[in-house]
């Protein structure tokens, strides 16, 4: 138990650290050039959650099948489920500017 | 009972000689109950518990079904009645349908279908029973204290800003059971990758695996979705942060994007175990192999998979764009395609059998005539322009209870009837069980039907009170429930009998293919006395011709 728990524990840390970094980023007057900056501690978790916690560098190719499976299925939500607010005749989504 | 399985040895073994060790005997204790590991022991403490929630769930929709009974509302007030409908989904749906084949058939049967001891995690699945019932029981806690009138759906900003009751309480428990399904998923799957026997390819696993494999995908792809989705809820309805509201900046048709990418998968974990459990059933009692296997099997995944792409059309009228309609509408056609071929090649199982109508049977052929049902009407709300006049009528509330009453609650009935002997050692009185498979077939569509025409007049669902003239179709649906109220009840009965002064039941009364079926029943603790290797495909039934010659040779009536 112990050795199974212990490598995983600093890679939970750095995600919480991480999603410190994400709420804090959301109280900072970035512009709206600097919006896509938010998405890089994101993209750090990914790495995090892939090669720390589900250690894709060690094992097999099921285990790389699943990781992919589940952006496939992150793009299937975010992409068909954006199809809808973007092409909203009643109530459009209205596209937030940033000062 | 079955009298081609049975030779004179076995009978007089199972009859005579005491029991041997197994699963049941071998510890008695609470805490060996509450503390156990034992797959199988796993499985009957979750029978336990979604049968009460059964019950609790159906009682509520037996005080609806009572109310309906008059124009103006026979017994509860129209506040109670929203209460009470969202008490009967909210427990149907997670502590009933969501879990019900999985944990409980599949719980006991993968392993000793695949030939392995144990799941891969004995101890996880253990601690799913008990996030189960924690869930389990701070919803239906907050749900007798007072409830809520939102509906099993939880539509913001009905329930984030203006609803009167338990919201969070509710989606607490719900939340709390989700980590149950994940973690019954992930265990399922590991076992079905790591644990098979020798010899045991995916090719020749028994279709319920597969399908029981395609589900635990559902389970841990579309469970965390709703997990999120609660959580934000219940943020919105605490601190007042704006994702759905639309006067905190929110998009509440977000919400029900986010709900249903759950909710929708969710059907599917309810009918592909009951699919699998149909597709055990049928080549058994008519002593056929299972008519394309490879369809059958990769129909379940490919349901899995395209369920995730169809989520959009519960809101056809909650005002999303037409282009996303279209698209959501075309797909959702799509996973027909292969929910058709099962039925096709279940049919196509029958073609030439020799059909036996014992009531696990009766169960299954009844799943497939309403399953095909609730199928076929479900094209109806596909289409754009029929589903804008029937959306939130009773034609919707009739198609899918056809599909998770009619088909998955009476897969569920026989799949239980057939492996009963198994898991209990006992046989259920063949007669008894006939009669209950045949009343819930007649009570159930006596209670739906009629809402069919309700929805198609224009009758639409939620509301205690109506126009008087639905007041006959009303009856009578409410008259079906009577039935199909004591239908259910009657299993609880004779099958509890059978327990204590059933017959002893040999390890294959059926005389079916299978692992388990080779071992003693009930099974002993570690399942097989030795590491069983499997050589054939799975259903190898001789030919027709071969059991015609049997009968022909023995002399016997054909
Ligand atoms: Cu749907």
């Amino acid at each position: 138990m112990r050795q199974v728990v212990r490598p995983l524990l600093p890679v939970w840390l750095g995600l919480l650290a991480l999603f410190a970094v994400e709420l804090g980023t959301a109280f900072l007057p970035l512009g709206h050039a600097f919006a896509g900056l938010i998405l890089l501690p994101a993209a750090a978790m990914v790495g995090l959650v892939g090669f720390g916690f589900m250690r894709l560098g060690r094992y097999g190719a099921i285990a790389r099948c699943f990781a992919l499976a589940a952006v496939f299925w992150l793009l299937v939500l975010l992409g068909l489920g954006s199809m809808d607010p973007f092409t909203r005749t009643e109530y459009p989504v209205r596209v937030t500017t940033y000062p | 009972m079955s009298d081609i399985a049975l030779t004179p040895q076995e009978l007089e073994a199972s009859t005579i000689r005491e029991r041997p060790e197994n699963y049941l005997n071998e510890k008695l204790s609470l805490a060996s109950w509450l503390l156990t590991t034992d797959h199988k022991r796993i499985a009957l403490l979750y029978f336990a518990s979604i049968t009460v929630f059964f019950f609790i769930g159906g009682a509520a929709a037996a005080l609806m079904r009572f109310n309906l009974l008059t124009p103006d509302g026979a017994i509860v007030s129209p506040e109670t009645y929203n209460r009470l409908f969202t008490m009967h989904g909210v427990v149907m749906v997670w502590f009933f349908l969501v879990p019900a084949v999985p944990v409980t058939l599949g719980n006991f049967m993968i392993p000793l279908m695949i030939g392995a001891r144990d799941l891969a995690f004995p101890k996880i699945n253990l601690m799913s029973w008990y996030l189960f019932m924690i869930g389990g029981v701070i919803s239906t806690w907050a749900l007798f204290m007072g409830g809520l009138d939102t509906g099993w759906t939880f539509y913001t900003p009905l329930s984030s800003a203006y609803a009167r009751g338990y919201v969070v309480p509710v989606a607490v428990g719900i939340f709390i059971s989700g980590f149950s399904s994940i973690a019954t998923g992930l265990n399922f799957m590991v076992t079905i990758h790591r644990l098979r026997a020798p010899g045991m390819t995916w090719y020749r696993m028994p279709v319920f695996l597969w399908s029981l494999y395609a589900t635990s995908v559902i389970y841990v792809l579309a469970t965390p979705v709703l997990a999120m989705t609660l959580l934000l809820l219940a943020f919105e309805t605490i601190f007042r942060i704006g994702v759905f509201d639309p006067t905190l900046g929110g998009d509440p048709v977000l919400f029900q994007h986010l709900f249903w990418f759950y909710s929708h998968p969710a059907v599917y974990i309810m009918i592909l175990p009951g699919m699998g459990v149909v597709s055990e059933i049928i080549p058994v009692f008519s002593r056929r192999q299972i008519f394309g296997y490879k369809f059958v099997v990769w129909c379940s995944v490919s349901i899995a998979v395209i369920s995730f792409f169809v989520w959009g059309h519960h809101m056809f009228v909650a005002g999303t764009s037409l282009y996303s309609a279209i698209i959501f509408s075309l797909l959702s056609f799509l996973v027909s395609i292969p929910s058709a071929i099962k039925v096709f090649n279940w049919i196509g199982t029958l073609h030439k059998g020799f059909i036996r109508f014992d009531a696990p049977m009766i169960y299954a052929l009844g799943f497939v005539g309403l399953f095909t049902m609730g199928g076929l009407t479900g094209l109806f709300l596909a289409s754009l322009a029929s589903d804008v006049a029937l959306h939130d009528t009773y034609f919707v509330v009739a198609h899918f209870h056809y599909i998770m009453v009619g088909g998955m609650v009476s897969a569920f009935f026989g799949g239980l009837h057939y492996w009963w002997p198994k898991i209990t050692g006992r046989m259920y009185p063949e007669m008894w069980g006939r009669v209950a498979a045949a009343m819930i077939f007649f009570g159930f569509n006596l209670t739906f039907f009629p809402q069919f025409i309700l929805g198609f007049l224009g009758m639409p669902r939620r509301y205690s009170v109506y126009p008087p003239e639905f007041q006959v179709l009303n009856v009578l649906s409410s008259a079906g429930a009577t039935i199909l109220a004591v239908a259910y009840l009657m299993p609880l009965f004779y099958l509890g009998w059978s327990l204590f002064w059933g017959q002893r039941a040999p390890a294959n009364p059926w005389g079916a293919t299978g692992l388990e079926w080779q071992t003693q029943s009930p099974p002993r603790t570690e399942n097989f006395t030795s590491t069983p290797v499997v050589t054939e495909a799975p259903y190898n039934y001789p030919p027709p011709e071969a059991i015609q010659r049997e009968k022909v040779e023995s002399g016997e009536h054909v």
